[in-house]
Formats: C-alpha cells, sequence, structure tokens
C-alpha cells in the first residue's frame, strides 16, 4: 500500500482532486475565461426558495420569531432628533437547533451530502458554523469533523472558541483544535482526502443559498408585523456569506427596496495568522480581518470559487468597535431581555446610530441573534482579555484600539459607526481581477461589474 | 504515569515542522510547529507525553504525544470587569428613567 504524501505543498498539489471529490461541483466546468466563471450555474442547486424551506422545516431549522425591541427604540428615539428613530427587531436566530443561523447553512450540506451518498461532512472553522454542521450531521445520520483554529503557542485559547469546540462535541462532532495559521486549510485537505467526507464549507452554493430562507422571512415577518418591508437590513459581515444570503432572499420574495448594511468589528491592525496577536482579539468572527479582505476579494477560501459575492449585495458597508459591542449584549439583555450574542450584537451596536439618523415611520431589522453562555458572554471574553493584557474600561469609541484597549461606552449616545469606503474595495477588486488573464474582454468586465454591484461604464472611471 | 485503555484523552500531533510551514507567514508564528489536538478513547495502556493511539468520536485512528487525560470544558461566565459593572450601572439607570 502507498500513502500519499502528507508534506505541504504535496498536498496542495492535490487540491483539486481532493476538493472535487469532496464537492461533487466541477469548478472547472463553471469557469468562463479568466477572472469570469457562472455564478448563477454554480448557484443552481436544484432547489428554488419553497424546496430550501421544505429542507429545513424538516430538520427543526428556521422559521424563527422576528422580535421587536420596543425599549432599545424608545431609548434611540429619546437621544434622536425629532421624528427620528426607526423601530428596531431583531430575527432571533438563537432559536435554530444549534443556536444560530449557521444551521441554515448546515442543513442544505448535510441534505445534499446524505443524498448523494457521503458518510460524513468536514468543516474549518472556529465560530458556530461548527455546531451547526455537527447538529445537521446528527439530525441526518451523517458523522462530523470540526476543525478549530483554537490555541496559541502556549495552549491558551480564547474562551468563545473553547465553547463552540465543547458545543460541537457535545453535538457528537470530532474536533480538531489546532495552532495558529493558515495551514488550516491544508488540514481541511488532508482530513477530506483521509475520510472521504464532504466538505461543508462555508463558501459553497449550499451553505450560501441556506441563508436566502432568513432574507425571505425577515420581509416577510416585517410585512406582517409593520406592514411594510424593511427600509434596512443589518448583517453581521466577515466571510460574505450572511449578506450575500440574505440580500438574495429578501430580492427573491420582492424586497427590493430593502437596504443591506454590513457590519464588522474593527479589528484593524491585529494579524490573523500571528500567534502574538491570536488572542489580543476578543472576537472570532464577524470582524474586520475577515469581512475587509473577503468584501474585495471573495475567491480567498476553501473552495475554488466564494459562492458569496458581497460587493454584489452591499449598500454600505460600517465597523462598530468591541466596546460598542460589549455595551449593546449587555444592553439587549437588560432593557429587552434577550441574553444573547455576540455575533449579532455587531450589528445591533450599529443599529443604535443607524436606527436615530432614520424616521419613526421607517423599520430596521437586525439579521440574528446567536445563543450565548460560558466562554460566550461579556464576562468570560473581556476576563481573558485582561489576562492577555488589553486594558478593559470605559470610554469613547474613540478610545477603542484593537489588541490594546477594549473601550466600552455607557450611553447610547457614544456609539457610532465607521464608514467603509466600498469604493476603495471595489477598486481592490478591480486592480486583482485585472491582473488576471482575459480580464479585458467585455464578457469578463460584465462579470466583474456585476461583483462589484454596478455598470460597466463605471469600471472604466473606477480603474483610472 | 500510566494510563489505562479506555481512558477518554487528549493527543497532540506535530503536523508541521517550523520549515515545513506554509509560505509567508508572520515571523511568530513561522518559527514554531502547526499542531492539533485531539480527544478520543486511549486504545492501548500509554504514558502521559509517550506517543499513544486513540479513536475519536468518528471512530478515526489517530496517534499523538498524550497530552491530558479526560480533557474536560472549563470554560466559565468569567469574573465580571469594573468595566462591564459600570456599564449595567448605567443601563439601569436609562431604564429606571424610561419607565418613569
Amino acid at each position: 500500500m502507498t500513502s500519499k504524501s502528507t508534506a505541504y505543498a504535496a498536498v496542495m498539489e492535490r487540491r483539486a482532486e481532493i476538493l472535487e471529490r469532496a464537492l461533487g461541483i466541477d469548478y472547472v466546468a463553471l469557469e468562463r475565461g479568466g477572472v469570469r466563471f457562472d455564478h448563477d450555474a454554480l448557484m443552481d442547486i436544484g432547489l428554488d426558495l419553497d424546496g430550501i424551506r421544505q429542507v429545513q422545516r424538516d430538520a427543526g431549522v428556521g422559521e424563527t420569531p422576528l422580535v421587536e425591541l420596543h425599549n432599545v427604540t424608545e431609548l434611540v428615539r429619546r437621544g434622536a432628533g425629532p421624528g427620528k428613530g426607526a423601530r428596531i427587531l431583531v430575527k432571533d436566530e438563537a432559536a435554530n437547533p444549534s443556536g444560530s443561523f449557521k444551521d441554515r447553512r448546515a442543513s442544505l450540506s448535510a441534505n445534499h451530502a446524505r443524498r448523494t451518498g457521503y458518510a460524513g461532512m468536514v468543516a474549518a472553522t472556529s465560530g458556530n458554523y461548527g455546531a451547526g454542521v455537527a447538529s445537521q450531521a446528527a439530525r441526518h445520520g451523517l458523522r462530523a469533523i470540526v476543525i478549530q483554529e483554537a490555541f496559541d503557542s502556549r495552549g491558551r485559547g480564547q474562551p468563545e472558541i473553547l465553547e463552540k469546540g465543547r458545543k460541537c462535541e457535545t453535538l457528537g462532532a470530532e474536533v480538531i483544535q489546532t495552532t495558529v495559521g493558515p495551514e488550516l486549510f491544508y488540514l481541511l485537505l488532508r482530513v477530506l482526502e483521509e475520510t472521504g467526507y464532504f466538505n461543508a464549507s462555508l463558501y459553497t452554493p449550499y451553505s450560501v443559498r441556506g441563508i436566502e430562507t432568513l432574507g425571505a422571512e425577515i420581509a416577510e415577518d416585517t410585512r406582517a408585523l409593520c406592514g411594510c418591508d424593511p427600509d434596512v437590513v443589518l448583517a453581521t459581515h466577515a466571510g460574505g456569506g450572511m449578506v450575500t444570503g440574505t440580500a438574495r432572499g429578501l430580492l427573491a420574495v420582492g424586497a427590493d427596496h430593502t437596504q443591506v448594511v454590513g457590519v464588522s468589528v474593527d479589528l484593524t491592525g491585529l494579524h490573523m495568522a500571528s500567534d502574538g496577536a491570536f488572542n489580543r482579539k476578543s472576537f472570532t468572527t464577524g470582524h474586520s480581518g475577515f469581512s475587509i479582505p473577503f468584501t474585495s476579494w471573495p475567491d480567498r477560501v476553501d473552495v475554488p470559487r466564494n459562492a458569496a459575492r458581497p460587493l454584489r449585495y452591499l449598500d454600505r458597508f460600517v465597523l462598530v468597535t468591541q466596546g460598542e459591542v460589549f455595551f449593546a449584549t449587555e444592553l439587549l439583555a437588560r432593557a429587552e431581555g434577550l441574553e444573547r450574542g455576540p455575533a449579532g450584537n455587531i450589528s445591533l451596536a450599529a443599529a443604535i446610530p443607524l436606527a436615530a439618523e432614520l424616521d419613526r415611520d421607517q423599520v430596521l431589522v437586525i439579521s440574528e441573534t446567536e445563543y450565548t453562555g460560558a466562554g460566550k458572554a461579556p464576562t468570560p471574553q473581556l476576563a481573558f482579555a485582561a489576562e492577555m493584557g488589553v486594558d478593559v474600561r470605559n470610554g469613547t469609541r474613540d478610545d477603542d484600539r484593537p489588541g490594546e484597549v477594549i473601550s466600552i461606552p455607557l450611553s447610547l449616545d457614544q456609539l457610532g459607526v465607521t464608514p467603509v469606503d466600498l469604493d476603495r474595495l471595489r477598486s481592490s477588486y478591480l486592480r486583482k481581477a485585472m491582473t488576471m488573464p482575459g480580464a479585458e474582454a467585455p464578457a469578463a468586465q460584465a462579470f466583474v461589474a456585476a461583483d462589484l454591484g454596478f455598470g460597466v461604464k463605471d469600471l472604466v472611471a473606477l480603474s483610472v | 504515569m500510566t494510563v489505562a485503555g479506555g481512558t477518554r484523552v487528549a493527543v497532540r500531533q506535530r503536523l508541521l515542522e517550523p520549515d515545513e510551514r506554509a509560505p509567508s507567514l508572520p515571523e511568530d508564528t513561522a518559527a514554531l510547529p502547526y499542531e492539533a489536538l485531539v480527544r478520543g478513547i486511549l486504545l492501548e495502556p500509554a504514558e502521559v507525553g509517550a506517543h499513544a493511539t486513540v479513536r475519536t468520536a468518528t471512530g478515526r485512528v489517530l496517534s499523538g504525544r498524550l497530552e491530558v487525560v479526560e480533557p474536560a470544558d472549563l470554560h466559565t461566565f468569567g469574573r465580571p470587569a469594573p468595566a462591564l459593572i459600570a456599564v449595567d450601572e448605567a443601563i439601569s439607570e436609562l431604564l429606571r428613567r424610561l419607565r418613569g
């Protein structure tokens, strides 16, 4: 018996064949030359929105409550100008089987993996997605392996990641916890090759289309509760899946005037692959270390092409500080009786200043909550940050310094947002796209224009 | 210490030596090996710190250095930071005013 080399370069060289066997998607056939590929064909998984709803209903996923935050809205209105202060609602995605919207993403992968004869699923994630994969695998009679980047070289792990690992194990998954490094992808390939399991990547069409029901439900629930479409939907933004899937779902049910705003925690300056910086961030996802690079170039993921194309769907992109999210988490618990977080509270932190800009008869919806508990709540997060030498104190957003200072505001009027210039990200995408072969062809330009979310003629202006 | 077969343990696997790792890593990370910790049931008696073989939750058989015996999940709710207590006080005051 010959065993294949596990050397880094050798495994990476087998990447295409490993991924094709582990997904069954022929990405090469979808390539249309250079920068262009057939995104519509990639997204065709043989299910329409109703078909996706049926798969998820069978798996106990989705149809979560939309909850109006009456007290937060009233507090915002008291500090806002006359006639200002939109109604704030939140989709309580913590009500999903594993406690987050990630069940929607895992459900279609599990359904597909079972129907096509895979014995199990593998996902590389330190986030809630691991629990979603573990939970859906259990429901579909599949095995699950979750690979987490968990520990620094001193063996210390963020309590939030440890909790997510615990949850995966409780749901029956095997959890592989690694030290810091981008070789997570290398290890994923090794495990896929060894087990023959399905690659339940976050960036496949199954994962992204599974979120479309969330966007559709947000529109339908808001119509039922408020008699109108949401004016604004705030989506916590990291790899682009939440933004892409939610926006596609909104569009699928005709909510085409709803503005989609991506929100991330500002972790500017922290290197994501650094052993020393790894434990100096209090957020494991939903932060700028993912969202900025993934928005400006989506195809940097564990599949050949990312089904999530956030620039196609984002109307606006803003950052909030770590301290603002901790404030929002406490506010949601005390003002509304909802102990949740932290992911959806990134969007809640932005919702407070953004609702104050909108009129009272407008409606703003936060796309998710997530379950919380030991390791995930603000207390363990902040205790861990302090242990890592981060200064945790009260102050304004201007005092927040990722990796050094967490500055928690004491009132709603101290919350704000930092705009991310989408044109700058489009420009960065364009520069990269133009280096690819065949980029000058009109068809390639049309694809790029679609990815960038505006017309070809604007491309020319942007590229000069 | 010899650990009996059948005990739940965690083993550490060294997947890549520092010089075998991915290119373009930050300096601090590049100087370290790439390792993984996996939990499973010990198949044969083994010494802590020595080579051991486990069966994982998916039934895979893996080898590594026996590092933890009966690994536990000991993350907690933590001790509240003074800055968080101040936030809670401030929010309570806002809500008192809201409720009149």
